[in-house]
């Protein structure tokens, strides 16, 4: 499989949290040469089903976000577009930016900056602020008003390129990427005998709330819950605390929220198929569906497996596809052998 | 029950939020005599039943047996304690960790710890940090090489403090995680003195409560209670200086939960505990607390809503590795609770 062809797909398209539904559609029509079937829920989450053919089988469900960070214009200023956050993203990122304002039609916009040779000098070592971030959309205040409605979203603008030894960098990658991950997962499985029912999710709303994963656990009536996400990769100024590497294997994420007999699995299935794995410790809240879908109705055993991601919420995210090929193939090896504890929970 | 001896026995045992395998063990063991039934949900949380009238078995497949005539109680005291994790491990055989729930770094230097599989170790920390910070402390096992710490510890393993449980002057004892081991003895006492239940009382013991109330939430959708009280510890008001965020003094009795930062108790669960506590001369206390949340919070929210009180044990220096209590307040809040359990509801 091509899972550049997807990833490119999916991830120059433009789904901001709460307006995901033309990726759902995208995504949607993806995976359907692989599954049984195919849904878009009321959340415009993404369901997929892979069957098994077991009467009343045990379920695995597989979540990848297909929402990104974006901005929402909350007014309007000589023409120019005041913008507020949907997710987190980091205002330092966006001067100069252009971005792609989600009227209908879209329309570029760019993001205003001072020239360096007005700014005065104390202001030169100062990040700008949210609050006094201005998108240009090259019209008047009155057409502004008028063509570029307070609530409409805005995303990054970036054409996926590669950059050497099968890196490649992209907007949103987190987490689409995960999403084609899947695809590649539902591939591998295709023609083998599942002792389980094995759910695809695109979920939606992950950046911004508890999303649209836990009401798809919920509505499947899932047995076992993985979030697929991406992880902090080490850079050259990371905080020691940032332990995983590019190109170095999946992420498997240990701490209180996780599942015990799903970890050890993935851990043992992983030595199998000589899969490198980095652990990494995780204390708390773990900022994935995995948080809200362990909790849904009495408790679903949850993971998450995640692959390294440089420049997480930024236009030019960067990934490994060694790492996002990994990733498939751990995920497809517990799809197909999930143990004995998973199946009698 | 010996109060005393039953704090050093879940002292003794191994429960982080996430690894409750161990304490749980212990409290099956503990529980079983007096329950008609016990069984552990997919999260982990522990659910012993007592039936009113007649004896039901409750199993790990049968979360939702009904009991006709009866209304149903959940008690929840969580089991779970603070921990810390393993994030990274240098070169040189030292553990670099984070908190599991919410620790003060300041009150961890030099604390003796112990992980999981019985590997013991000790708190240290940098000379020239300017102050104490996660980052610049770590676990001193004392491996002189990654190697050599990696036979004993991987990174995601969890410690928990090594400090006694030991007998102070008066009521009092001091010992690691009385928060909340103090509300599973209380809530253990009540359900060995329980004699005639007025209720289908669930008594839960519940996992992951440090790190976000995640267990209740799951246990209170499998046993559909319809009322509800948490037994936790509650922050103290007799500290020098206090700022009065908390109204609950060690050795004044149980204290009657009126609200904390994630929840304003049902009013009338709130009088009628504070009826039952006069009629039963059982010395109570109130507890406003405007810091920290508690397993009711969720319990209350499940779904119509859930009549939701509780019943709290003052604790000063929570979440240290040396907690103190009064042996008399965990006593006082499990004749409380037993006796709220075989009062008929009068709403």
């Amino acid at each position: 499989m091509d899972i550049k062809k997807y990833i490119k797909l999916l991830c120059e398209a433009a789904g901001p949290t709460g307006f995901e539904r033309p990726v759902a559609r995208l995504a949607a029509e993806a995976i359907a040469p692989f599954a049984d079937e195919v849904s878009i829920d009321t959340l415009a989450n993404v369901v997929a089903v892979k069957r098994c053919g077991i009467p009343d089988a045990h379920k695995l469900l597989l979540a990848a976000h297909l929402d990104e960070v974006g901005l929402v214009v909350t007014g309007h200023e000589d023409g120019f577009l005041c913008v507020g956050q949907i997710g987190g993203l980091d205002p330092r990122v966006l001067p100069d930016r252009d971005l792609l304002v989600l009227t209908d039609p879209p329309r570029l916009g760019v993001v205003c900056v001072q020239p360096p040779h007005v700014l005065k000098a104390e202001d030169m070592s100062k990040a700008i602020k949210q609050e006094d971030l201005r998108v240009d959309v090259g019209l008047t205040q009155e057409q502004a008003v008028r063509e570029v409605p307070i609530g409409t979203p805005v995303v990054y603008r970036t054409e996926g390129f590669d950059l050497l030894n099968g890196r490649y960098v992209s907007k949103t990658l987190d987490d689409r990427a995960s999403f084609a991950a899947l695809i590649r997962v539902a591939e591998l499985i295709k023609d083998k005998k599942l002792p389980w029912d094995v759910y695809f999710i695109g979920s939606s709303g992950e950046e911004r709330s508890e999303g649209g994963a836990p009401a798809a656990a919920y509505e499947t009536d899932a047995d076992v819950c993985i979030a697929i996400d991406v992880g902090q990769a080490a850079v050259p100024d990371s905080t020691p605390d940032v332990i995983a590497d590019l190109g170095k294997g999946p992420l498997l994420k240990v701490g209180p929220n996780f599942t015990r007999h799903v970890e050890k699995r993935l851990t043992a299935l992983a030595e199998n198929e000589q899969i490198p794995l980095q652990r990494v410790a995780t204390p708390g809240r773990s900022g994935t569906d995995a948080w809200f879908m362990h909790i849904v109705k009495g408790g679903v055993a949850s993971a998450i497996v995640e692959f390294p991601l440089r420049y997480m919420h930024s236009p030019t995210e960067c990934l490994d596809f060694g790492d996002v090929e990994l990733t498939a193939r751990l995920l497809a090896a517990y799809a197909l052998d999930p143990g004995k504890e998973a199946l009698e929970c | 029950m010996d109060i005393i001896e039953t704090l050093k026995t879940l002292n003794a045992c191994f429960g982080p939020s996430g690894c409750e395998a161990d304490i749980r063990n212990k409290i099956v063991e503990l529980a079983e005599p007096f329950a008609d039934g016990i069984g552990t949900d997919i999260m982990g949380n522990l659910v012993a039943v007592k039936y009113a009238g007649t004896t039901r078995r409750y199993s790990d497949n049968n979360m939702n047996v009904e009991i006709p005539n009866a209304p149903r109680l959940m008690f929840a005291a969580h089991m779970d304690s603070v921990g810390l994790i393993v994030t990274y491990i240098e070169e040189n055989g030292l553990l670099r960790f984070a908190a599991v729930g919410l620790v003060d770094p300041a009150a961890l230097k030099g604390t003796p710890v112990r992980f999981g599989n019985g590997t013991v170790g000790t708190v240290g920390w940098d000379c020239g940090a300017e102050k104490p910070e996660f980052d610049s402390m770590f676990i001193d096992i004392g491996a002189s090489s990654r190697k050599e710490a990696e036979k004993l510890v991987q990174k995601g393993d969890m410690a928990v403090y090594d400090t006694p449980t030991r007998v102070l002057a008066g009521d009092f004892v001091v010992s690691p995680y009385l928060d909340n081991r103090a509300g599973v003895a209380a809530q253990l006492m009540a359900l060995e003195m329980l004699k005639k239940p007025a209720y289908c009382c669930y008594f839960v013991f519940t996992v992951q409560e440090e790190v976000g109330r995640r267990g209740a939430k799951p246990a209170a959708f499998g046993t559909d209670p319809q009322f509800g009280i948490v037994c936790d510890a509650t922050l103290t008001d007799d500290a020098p200086r206090t700022k009065h965020t908390g109204t609950a003094i060690p050795g004044k009795g149980a204290a009657i939960k009126i609200m904390d930062k994630s929840f304003i108790c049902h009013p009338e669960m709130v009088e009628a505990l504070k009826t039952i506590a006069d009629k039963k001369k059982i010395l109570w206390q109130a507890d406003v607390l405007q810091e920290g949340g508690t397993d009711g919070a969720e319990i209350r929210k499940t779904a119509g809503g859930v009549r939701t009180g509780g019943v709290s044990i003052p604790v000063r220096y929570v979440h240290s590795p040396q907690e103190v209590c009064s042996v008399k307040d965990i006593e006082a809040a499990a004749k409380l609770m037993a006796a709220f359990a075989e009062t008929k509801p009068k709403f």
